[in-house]
């Protein structure tokens, strides 16, 4: 699954996601597939600490952390030009309501393991 | 009926019916079709902080500081008498001098007077701002309750896939989710029921009764409080040390399960410092492979900032859980 680019300098995937067993299976799809996890961060706040610190190659992201929306994790990764998707149980509606979250795509929750690998790839490669 | 006897008894049906209008809650003022208003009642005084030489003959649009005069309602308004319709629930938002800012519903019916097409007007006020907040709190509330919904959901979902299925028949696949599920569902109780004052010892009580039932020992421990998302992983991780010790370690045989625990400062931050212990059951070996029960030991404590330390002692396996602890 992993290419040779990956596997010489692979890729950090910033995961933000609250439901510690949803971001430990993320965490281990990916890394299972080659990349470089950061995370899973918790909360709105560590999120945007470690984004500002160092940006990640790409992160995905969840709507809701911790009864906090995540739209100020999404316009941290807009201004940095990090490519995201969200990973969200709630309606495209629901989501839309947010500009923050405009132009972003969302794999659902729970996303199936090869849905998630390749809206990855397909991510990193735009 | 004497002329007397005529008067008493429509005077007593005018008082009547007047202290009706007068006890009414909801403020009330009848206005004719050039909308002055004839008459209003104490409630209508009373909420707008005016009274009746500023109120009767005057137009419903230069009242107060015309905050009713509003294009659309005038519109409706002035059909509600030649057209017989009625305004329902017209809501006006404004800052009320003395009220602060209030949400307000308008009806306005053509007052009926039997056998006569009456010209008036009766226009109820009723104030709904505290109702209108309450359904938005309620609708925060039932949004937050699907999300929850869903993310446990998604949870029972990443359980189903992660528990092994290779080299185990049906029966086993299920009681081991099904062992999980439950565990799941335990946090979650007991995080509804302690909130954010989780009592560890408690806690422990609850995820190791269902699995190993009275073959633990509790030594007593300090009275340690832990944070509302420390209760899931800590409970996962104790159901699977549980189910583990009831597969090969002591629960197997004759053992019991010990658990002790203290606190201790890191560098100025306070850490639970937990021993699991398993004594009396058959000779220890190490595992040969490591599963999701084990990567699920690993990732909980680490999540969280701690770290799951195993010893594979002959006598029985020793696990060492250190958990930072909130300050």
């Amino acid at each position: 699954m992993a290419s040779s680019s990956i596997e010489s300098t692979p890729f950090e995937v910033l995961i933000v996601e609250d439901e510690y067993l949803i971001g430990m299976e993320l965490a281990q799809i990916l890394e299972d597939s080659g990349y470089r996890v950061i995370g899973p961060i918790a909360t709105v706040s560590a999120a945007v600490e470690r984004i500002e610190r160092h940006a990640p190659n790409a992160c995905i992201l969840d709507v809701n952390l911790r009864g906090e929306i995540s739209a100020p994790v999404a316009d941290c990764l807009k201004a940095r030009h990090v490519p995201f998707f969200l990973s969200s149980g709630y309606k495209q509606e629901t989501i839309n309501q947010e500009p923050a979250f405009d132009g972003v795509a969302n794999i659902g929750k729970p996303a199936k393991p090869e849905q998630l690998v390749s809206a990855l790839q397909a991510l990193l490669k735009a | 009926m004497t002329l007397e006897e005529l008067y008493r008894l429509l005077r007593t049906g005018h008082i009547q019916t007047q202290g009706i209008v007068d006890t009414l809650h909801e403020p009330l003022i009848v206005i004719d079709k050039a909308f002055t208003v004839c008459n209003a009642n104490p409630a209508f005084y009373r909420t707008f902080g005016t009274d009746p030489d500023g109120t009767i003959g005057h137009s419903l649009f230069d009242l107060g500081n015309g905050q009713w005069d509003i294009p659309e309602l005038r519109t409706l308004l002035s059909d509600v008498v030649p057209k017989a319709s009625a305004i329902v629930g017209y809501q006006v938002n404004h800052d009320f001098p003395g009220l602060g800012r209030r949400s307000m519903c308008v009806t306005a019916r053509q007052l009926a007077i039997p056998g006569n097409n009456s010209t008036q007007m009766l226009v109820v006020f009723e104030d709904v701002t505290d109702r209108q907040k309450a359904e938005a709190r309620k609708d925060i509330l039932i949004a937050e309750t699907r999300h929850r919904m869903k993310n446990l959901i998604a949870t029972v979902k990443v359980i189903a896939r992660q528990t092994q299925v290779a080299g185990v028949t049906g029966a086993e696949y299920r009681d081991r989710f099904l062992g999980r599920v439950d565990a799941l569902l335990i946090a979650q109780d007991f995080i509804s029921a302690n909130g954010s004052n989780a009592d560890l010892a408690a806690l422990v009580e609850q995820c190791l009764s269902p699995v190993a039932g009275t073959r633990t020992d509790l030594v007593a421990s300090p009275a340690v409080s832990l944070s509302e998302n420390q209760v899931l992983p800590l409970s996962m991780v104790l159901h699977e040390l549980a189910v583990n010790a009831l597969k090969y370690g002591a629960l197997a045989g004759d053992g019991v399960i010990r658990v002790a625990w203290s606190t201790e400062l890191d560098e100025a931050r306070e850490r639970l410092v937990l021993q699991w212990q398993e004594v009396g059951g058959p000779p220890v070996t190490p595992p040969t492979h490591t599963g999701f029960g084990t990567r699920l030991i690993d990732y909980s404590i680490k999540a969280e900032g701690g770290s799951a330390i195993f010893h594979h002692d002959p006598s029985g396996l020793r696990v060492a859980i250190t958990l930072p602890l909130q300050q």
